[in-house]
């Protein structure tokens, strides 16, 4: 499948070791996509420190994308936090996947429209090896939230 | 009110200090600022107890060897945070002749450091870091410098107050002295010192991070991981850490190391970091391998000398996690110790007695010689 990685911002500027955090998060999330014979393309947000954004250019070279704009057609996107979850899942109808490795498990407020909505639109994954189950099966895992999703389109907004 | 009590304080331990100095030996004072950086001394301060008086500095008890290895110990802490607020204490003790440190503070323009306990005594700085400058070389009179490298750091900031002296690192040498492997099919994953914002992006990076590197080393090996967070971060108990020790409490093969000094060189097959100077050390103690998991370029200067104890040397900085496994999996410790132990002998000055030296430094300066 084609992802779009879209990282939160990683601004370090000046901090080595916070730098390296960060990119090291970004790396091992892409090396995993990757392995699993995804397509990645690589979207930083915008403000992210240039360093990450060359060191990951530098370990991944030409085996991922690094589109300049939130390209059209990225089917999953992937992110430890970033709202472009929205954009996607809400044309695409494919559940984002936030990447929450530093939780156990996350309870978004009940009867709350906006959490509900981040609940329908989005698959949680708290390990590594969550993520890789999750990858491996996207589609199935999906459909209970896809069929949320479509019921939400067919609801009206007041 | 805060203010007349800490002042009550000051006299009370100023007067205490007092009443230990000789008049007839020349007075020393080892003040610590932080624990963390107590074993900083090796067997320095027994080695000094022979010929001077010498009295431990301390901001709070902990009723360690720190505490018991002087001729007295006194309780007399830098700083007081009360109610949100921070005062700072200091008092001019006449008769102290010489001050050393193995951290600096350098509050208020350097002023704690600079005339903290006396105005007059001679201040001697003990880099905590083997390979790199650390502190300002303007807050003390003598810095005891551990290595070719750390010369060559501290020498790039010009004019300083401080001279450089070629001492080594006692720190070192006691591990050296104390290192007994036993094996215990263990890694310690050491990261580097964090100050992390209580935000949840913030902690679900770097908790994450940790997290993300545990599950990895746990799953491309068969050892134990100890997780050794640095001092300042377990110690204080941050909330990114904490985090990290509920999400692998009951998982029996990860272990977190909350014990100050260096035992765990002892039962560490190897020691893997993003980029901790721990690894400098525990490499040149142990002549094993350390690891450095960072695919950022790095423009810091210990990144320069990464390979010379990396896993089969020339690999520097592992980027991925498949390179992580290659490296945890086969590597030559034989091969690595040599290496290891050619660049730890031709870099650090007077490995096996650097104690010895600086005593004979102290006992030049204590006569003005030096």
């Amino acid at each position: 499948m084609k992802i779009l990685y879209a990282p939160c911002k990683r601004d370090y500027e000046h901090n080595d070791l916070y730098g390296n955090v960060a990119c090291s998060f970004d790396c091992i999330v892409i090396e995993t996509l990757l392995d699993l014979g995804h397509e990645v393309l690589y979207y930083p947000q915008k403000g992210t420190f240039k360093k990450v954004v060359d060191s990951i250019r530098d370990v991944f070279g030409n085996s991922i994308k690094y589109p300049k704009n939130p390209p059209k057609d990225a089917e999953i996107v992937v992110s430890d936090g970033s709202a472009l979850i929205f954009k996607y899942a809400l044309i695409t109808e494919n559940p984002g996947i936030l990447c929450l490795f530093s939780f156990n498990g996350i309870d978004l407020p009940q009867d709350n429209a906006y959490y509900s909505l981040v609940d329908c639109i989005t698959h949680k994954v708290f390990s590594l090896k969550e993520f890789k189950e999750l990858m491996l099966n996207y589609n199935n895992a999906s459909a209970p939230k896809r069929a949320k999703l479509q019921e939400f389109f067919e609801s009206e907004i007041l | 009110m805060i203010q007349k009590q800490i002042n009550e304080f000051i006299s009370i331990a100023k007067k205490e200090i007092e009443s230990h100095l000789s008049t007839t030996k020349k007075n020393i004072l080892v003040v610590s600022y932080y624990p963390t950086y107590r074993k900083q001394y090796g067997n320095l301060i027994s080695l000094l107890k022979k010929d001077y008086n010498v009295i431990t500095i301390v901001e709070r008890i902990l009723n360690d060897d720190f505490e018991k290895s002087a001729h007295h110990n006194v309780l007399f802490p830098w700083r007081i945070i009360e109610n949100g607020k921070t005062y700072y204490l200091n008092a001019d003790i006449k008769g102290v002749d010489l001050i050393l440190s193995a951290d600096q503070v350098g509050y208020e323009d350097g002023k704690i450091d600079l005339t903290f306990l006396s105005t007059k005594a001679k201040r001697i700085y003990f880099p905590h870091s083997l390979m790199e400058k650390m502190g300002d070389a303007n807050l003390a009179d003598y810095i005891l410098v551990p290595s070719t490298q750390a010369l060559e750091s501290f020498k790039e900031q010009k004019n300083t107050r401080a001279k450089l002296l070629k001492s080594g690192y006692p720190k070192l040498d006691e591990s050296i002295s104390n290192y007994a492997y036993k094996s215990a099919n263990t890694i310690t994953y050491a990261p580097s010192l964090r100050f992390v914002k209580n935000n949840n992006m913030s902690l679900n990076l770097f908790t994450g991070f940790e997290n993300l590197m545990i599950e990895s080393l746990l799953d491309c090996t068969n050892y134990n991981i100890s997780f050794r967070a640095h001092p300042m971060n377990y110690l204080n108990k941050h909330p990114f850490y904490e985090l990290v020790k509920v999400r692998w409490r009951d998982n029996k093969r990860v272990i977190f190391d909350e014990k100050l000094g260096s035992d765990f060189y002892d039962y560490s097959d190897i020691l893997v970091t993003d980029i901790s100077t721990t690894a400098y050390t525990y490499s040149f103690t142990t002549l094993r391998p350390s690891v450095f998991f960072a695919p950022l370029k790095l423009d810091i200067f210990l990144a320069k000398f990464i390979s010379h104890i990396s896993v089969r040397g020339g690999g520097g900085q592992i980027c991925s996690l498949k390179d992580l496994k290659n490296a945890l999996s086969g590597f030559n410790l034989q091969e690595d110790s040599k290496r290891i132990k050619d660049f730890r002998d031709s870099s650090v000055y007077n490995v096996g007695k650097s104690t010895e030296v600086i005593l004979e430094q102290i006992n030049e300066i204590l006569k003005g010689k030096l």
